[in-house]
């Protein structure tokens, strides 16, 4: 498991330090206090961190045929897509923590402070959902497709954002987590993470299934 | 005799090809050969054997253990060498040897680089700029150092040169030889199995036609070839893969030994003339002769 943790690691090192390096660039350049709408532009970074490598490394595992290749060695290939669908989670951990030591370097209130660990908190959990849909997918069908799935998806949010900030008539999307975390206690979204750990531990084993499916039927 | 590998019934059912309960044993110390043409199986059987096809039913059996309750361990004592060699090819010799000997218990370092060294394989070289050889090669090389107990070989010498392919057979029968290793080998070259096997395999159209020992199977099967009359009509309808021609008929049988003393006048007499098949002819005779 290690070794497969090790091999694709490489993608998440690349792009995550790439991408916590822009929004650090971000951060500093935009804001000299801490806002809630800067933790949820965060959080698309984190969607991101996860997403691109994930696709990058299966791409090139699609690429090289190397799950063939892995099957002829002492693995299962439970351990395979365990190592695989274990490296999000690492990365999603990095970028929480990140956040959190970050926001300890901008001047703010305690109840922006506080509504700002709660969006982390909240994106976490459903960057993991989003993380363990994206396993779905690429087991059930194939990188390509869901590659082009998300670009086509991209497009229609960016769309769609736009629209609703200019016609104001849903709000501003960037004020929909704080209305969502405000008042709320921490502890919900600490509980709404292990349960979308449990929820990602279910997905695990159906991407298994699928890859199960695909490459030995 | 210990059975280093046990498969029953093993069935898989694809849209267009069914393999249809492969039955196979390899006794310690063996070497076992599987031939059949292209499209009968070979490559289904070798892949449910690795755990990269699932079967649909049947049970495979690896030094008394169960391949699904022992996948790893299983794997950990079997060296395999596929039709096709997938590695990362954007990654070179080296960095292939370090990534695999991370999983097998019993890797041997120095007997890897010295198999680069033995099969000029440039450990710095990637490996998608390999030729198909060179490749297999490195599987070999692979295959060899983590001490396998039982080597699993689907058709490893096509497409090789003579010279490498002579190399390869030689180091099976070594492996056989001086380490007591046992050898499952499938190809449709069947000079690569006469040469190096003690038990061979038929499988036509996902079935195993035969499986036997090969000194058996050649003084078994043999070509007759007679003159009008010469034999009683029984034989000649039980014969395969039947030519007339102007001197008379051809004929190929699998029941030589039980035949021998009815045929004995005739053969005497110079009306018959019986020679020696190969298992080019055997195969040829399952897939064409049309008769059982």
């Amino acid at each position: 498991m290690i070794g497969i943790i090790r091999k694709n690691a490489t993608y998440y090192l690349m792009y995550g330090i790439l991408l916590l390096i822009m929004s650090a660039v971000m951060w500093n350049s935009a804001m000299d206090r801490l806002r809630t709408p800067i933790a949820v532009i965060n959080s698309f970074f984190m969607f991101f961190i996860v997403v691109i490598p994930a696709l990058s490394a299966e791409a090139l595992e699609e690429k090289h045929r190397g799950y063939p290749f892995l099957m002829t060695l002492p693995l299962k290939l439970e351990t395979v897509v365990r190592a695989k669908m274990a490296l999000p989670l690492m990365a999603i951990f990095v970028t929480v923590v990140y956040n959190l030591v970050l926001f300890q370097f901008f001047e703010s209130s305690p109840s922006v402070l506080a509504d700002c660990v709660k969006i982390i908190l909240l994106n976490a959990s459903v960057v993991i959902m989003l993380a363990g849909a994206v396993f779905l997918l690429m087991y059930r069908y194939n990188v390509r497709m869901l590659m082009m799935f998300l670009v086509f998806a991209g497009v229609f949010f960016n769309l769609f954002g736009l629209i609703a900030i200019r016609s104001s008539g849903i709000g501003n999307l960037f004020e929909w987590p704080e209305m969502i975390v405000s008042g709320k206690p921490a502890w919900i979204f600490i509980v709404m993470i292990f349960v979308s750990l449990g929820a990602y531990h279910l997905i695990f084993r159906r991407a298994l299934r699928f890859k199960e499916e695909r490459l030995f039927d | 005799m210990d059975r280093i590998m046990e498969v029953n019934g093993l069935r898989k059912e694809y849209r267009t090809f069914t393999l249809d309960g492969v039955t196979l044993e390899i006794p310690k110390g063996t070497i076992l050969g599987l031939i059949g043409p292209n499209g009968s199986g070979k490559t289904t059987t070798i892949r449910m054997l690795m755990k990269m096809t699932r079967p649909d039913a049947g049970s495979i059996r690896m030094f008394g253990l169960g391949l699904d309750a022992h996948e790893k361990e299983i794997k950990n004592r079997v060296g395999y060498v596929g039709e096709e060699q997938f590695y990362y090819q954007n990654k070179k010799v080296s960095w292939t040897g370090n990534f695999v000997s991370q999983y097998f218990e019993k890797w041997d370092r120095e007997m890897f680089d010295s198999l680069l060294r033995e099969f000029d394989l440039d450990p710095s070289q990637k490996v998608g700029k390999l030729s198909k050889g060179m490749k297999v090669k490195l599987s070999f090389a692979i295959a060899f150092s983590h001490h396998p107990e039982l080597m699993i070989l689907d058709e490893p010498t096509a497409g090789l040169d003579p010279v490498i392919r002579r190399e390869i057979l030689d180091r099976l029968l070594t492996f056989r030889d001086d380490h007591e290793g046992s050898v499952f080998i499938s190809s449709h070259i069947t000079d690569d199995i006469v040469r190096i096997a003690d038990y061979v395999a038929f499988i036509v159209d996902g079935k195993i036609a035969i499986h036997a020992e090969k000194d058996e199977i050649l003084s078994s099967w043999k070509r007759l070839h007679f003159k009008p009359g010469a034999i009683e009509g029984e034989i000649v309808t039980g014969l395969r893969c039947v030519e007339a021609h102007a001197f008379g008929s051809t004929g190929v049988t699998n029941k030589y030994r039980k035949l021998e003393g009815r045929i004995a006048a005739a053969v005497a007499a110079g009306d018959v003339k019986v020679e020696n098949v190969n298992l080019d002819d055997v195969l040829i005779a399952f897939v064409k002769g049309g008769r059982a």
